[in-house]
């Protein structure tokens, strides 16, 4: 997974950097604006270093001049292009024309052209347009691929435009699945586009109302591994630059969160890895319900003494001591019990490395 | 340097947890507001169905706290500012009623003594929409009348905040909400006190509900303005969230921060810039907490530098 931040005329590369990015989304006028104040090599110089530009963001009307879009994106290495659809008056047709005109003459190879999903404004109110509903960007990639099949084209799902139009980010992404080639992570209140800050809105005192664990597993079960981009820009412009470093700090946590999860699988089928669970109560039986039949634990280890000797779901019990009689290299120790804390400085004691499990991420799973 | 603090709620929850002191204190801040209100929660009163926590006597209360008061110390941490249990007072319920102004009040004052807690809140009471807002403030200036002796004795300031209700699901104002009446009430309460043992917290997020302009509240509280709760919203709901999480450059219903700061400015504020946002905590996975509470820690050290070069002759933003 690719974690990257987009950038705005308030956020500062060096800010970003600070918070540990690497990689940038920028819009393609901020970087024929740059590029009209400095040579191009020089661009990525003053303007863009220490982060390098995974995406360009276009609006639809940029499709005119695709040829200098497809060679701004050259010049910067940038693989993936988007195409902006919010509050476009511009037909799905008249895209699917642009881009025929445009990539007679440019040559796309190695760029990932992606439509987003949007919406309209009617009245003040957020409301469905063509390029809403994965069904309606499946057709127009199936057009744009009948006309050029030797581009790549796809889909940027962006969570927060699926949560105006009270959608199901979840399932947008399983049917998106492969054509889903850029995700766009942001929050709002379900009426107005904020781009905040994923976690910040909730109803009532911390319920999350955007489903970004559902979100994270849709992302796991579709095998997503494209960049996921921190389309954050009303936070940045909203709060003051002196706090951008905590604030994108935090957001960078985040990200490497859900890598984290979405990474699990890879960790769990390690070869040669023996999986060792630690803790046999609630996180246990959602394990054993997610994960227990392709990666079966070795064992469960647990402090309860009165336990050691028995089996749970036909897993033998051990005390933690157990896990030192398997070499260091050949173990994979899983924290599954809510004092994680706890227990991983009783681990850390003994010299046993470990990971926590936290069934949040899987919790649908426990529903038989 | 202003000091800057957070609430215990969400982080120390009805037992003793040092780590959760520690991790308050690794993220940078100064101080706590002390959740006393966990012991018994706003929701349990709300149906009747108390615990009873508060019928410990004294000394087993205090014996209870000596612990929460040590771990404070062991992190460098002071608690600035106490919230008590909530609603003093629900309408028609005599009993219960009595048993909070009677016991859980009282006990509550003795305990923020005893863990040298200088500014206690407690709930002025709501009755505007059952009764009227001049019985309102009648019952609430008798009310606070009477605890002007347990004030004195236990050398805390008690602090009135500003309200909302809800009618029919609608947010609106409640009591406090208009800062000039708030005013009058804690000038009549300090005049029968004929000392300041009155104050006031401002709520920024109840006063972004009930669409208040942040200077001109801060500014007409002047003075009285002590302690504060700090956090945003969507000035629809009571999110408890993090500042600046709710606007976008040319929009957004959250608080306007700027405002704040300024009002914080003109009357001069010098008390502990204390941040009301356990939710953040509740709704960043759980493994994010400490860097949640770096960032809003971080936010308040952004206030407290606005308002120091403010005072120095700083312009307002």
């Amino acid at each position: 997974m690719i974690k990257a931040v987009s950038l705005t005329e308030e956020l500062t590369t060096e800010s970003a950097a600070a918070a540990g990015f690497e990689w940038a989304e920028m819009r393609y006028m901020d970087i024929r604006t740059a590029e009209d104040h400095a040579d191009i090599e020089g661009l990525r110089d003053s303007h863009v270093k220490p982060l390098q530009i995974i995406a360009v963001r276009i609006r639809t009307q940029d499709l005119q001049e695709l040829v200098q879009v497809i060679e701004c994106c050259r010049r910067h290495g940038v693989s993936c292009l988007t195409v902006e659809t919010e509050k476009t008056a511009v037909s799905s047709e008249l895209i699917r024309i642009w881009l025929k005109e445009g990539l007679a003459e440019a040559d796309a190879s190695g760029i990932t052209i992606c439509i987003e999903n949007s919406y309209q404004v009617l009245e003040g109110k957020a409301l469905r347009n063509e390029f809403s509903e994965i069904r309606q960007l499946k057709k127009l990639l199936a057009q744009l691929r009948a006309d050029q099949p030797q581009v790549s084209f796809g889909i940027a799902l962006n969570i927060g435009h699926a949560g105006l139009l009270a959608q199901n980010a979840a399932e947008m992404l399983r049917q998106a699945a492969a054509d889903c080639r850029m995700v766009y992570v942001n929050d709002n209140d379900g009426r107005k586009d904020y781009h905040q800050m994923p976690y910040t809105f909730t109803a009532g005192r911390g319920a999350l109302t955007t489903d970004w664990y559902g979100i994270i597993r849709a992302l796991h079960e579709i095998g997503y591994e494209g960049p996921v981009i921190a389309d954050v820009t009303g936070l940045t412009q909203a709060a003051p630059g002196q706090i951008h470093i905590p604030m994108l700090r935090l957001l960078m946590s985040v990200l490497t969160g859900w890598e984290e999860q979405l990474s699990l699988e890879k960790r769990l089928s390690q070869d040669g890895r023996k999986r060792i669970l630690f803790g046999c109560g609630i996180r246990f039986e959602n394990y054993m319900k997610v994960w227990g039949q392709k990666y079966p634990p070795a064992f469960i280890a647990d402090n309860n003494a009165a336990l050691w000797n028995t089996e749970k779901d036909g897993i033998k019990i051990c005390s933690p001591e157990e896990i030192l009689h398997i070499p260091k290299e050949q173990r994979f120790v899983l924290i599954c019990n809510m004092y994680y804390r706890e227990i991983g400085q009783q681990l850390q004691k003994m010299g046993i490395s470990y990971e926590i499990y936290d069934d949040a991420w899987w919790g649908r799973f426990q529903a038989n | 340097m202003l000091e800057v603090g957070v609430q215990t709620k969400g982080i120390i929850e009805g037992r003793v947890t040092e780590p959760g002191f520690a991790m308050i204190a690794e993220a940078g801040f100064d101080c706590v507001d002390f959740n006393l209100d966990v012991f018994l929660q706003n929701n349990e009163i709300y149906m009747g169905e108390l615990n009873h926590f508060f019928d410990k006597d004294e000394a087993q209360l205090e014996s209870f706290f000596i612990p929460y008061k040590q771990a404070m110390e062991k992190y460098g941490l002071r608690a600035s500012q106490m919230h008590a249990p909530y609603p003093v007072m629900v309408y028609g319920r005599t009993q219960q009623n009595r048993y909070m102004q009677e016991q859980v009040i009282p006990k509550s004052l003795m305990i923020a003594h005893m863990m040298d807690i200088p500014h206690v809140v407690i709930h002025p009471w709501k009755l505007q929409y059952r009764l009227d807002a001049e019985t309102e403030q009648r019952e609430n200036l008798s009310y606070f009348r009477s605890l002007i002796p347990l004030a004195e004795q236990y050398h805390v300031m008690i602090c009135m905040e500003n309200l909302y209700e809800s009618v029919g699901g609608r947010i609106v104002e409640g009591v406090c909400a208009d800062p000039e009446e708030a005013v009058r009430e804690i000038e009549i309460l300090n005049e029968y006190a004929g000392k300041e043992l009155f104050g006031f917290c401002l709520d920024t997020g109840h006063m972004n509900l009930t669409r208040r302009n942040a200077y001109e509240m801060i500014s007409t509280l002047g003075a009285h303005l002590k302690i504060l709760h700090l956090h945003d919203n969507d000035a629809q709901g009571d999110l408890h969230q993090m500042p600046y999480t709710f606007r976008r450059k040319d929009f957004g219903e959250g608080v306007n921060w700027n405002d704040v700061l300024d009002g914080l400015g003109k009357v001069h504020y010098r008390g502990v810039l204390s941040f009301e946002t356990y939710p953040c905590v509740n709704s960043f996975p759980e493994n994010l907490s400490l860097e949640v509470l770096r960032v809003i820690c971080q936010t308040g050290r952004y206030f407290a530098q606005v308002l120091e070069k403010e005072d120095a002759g700083w312009e307002t933003l």
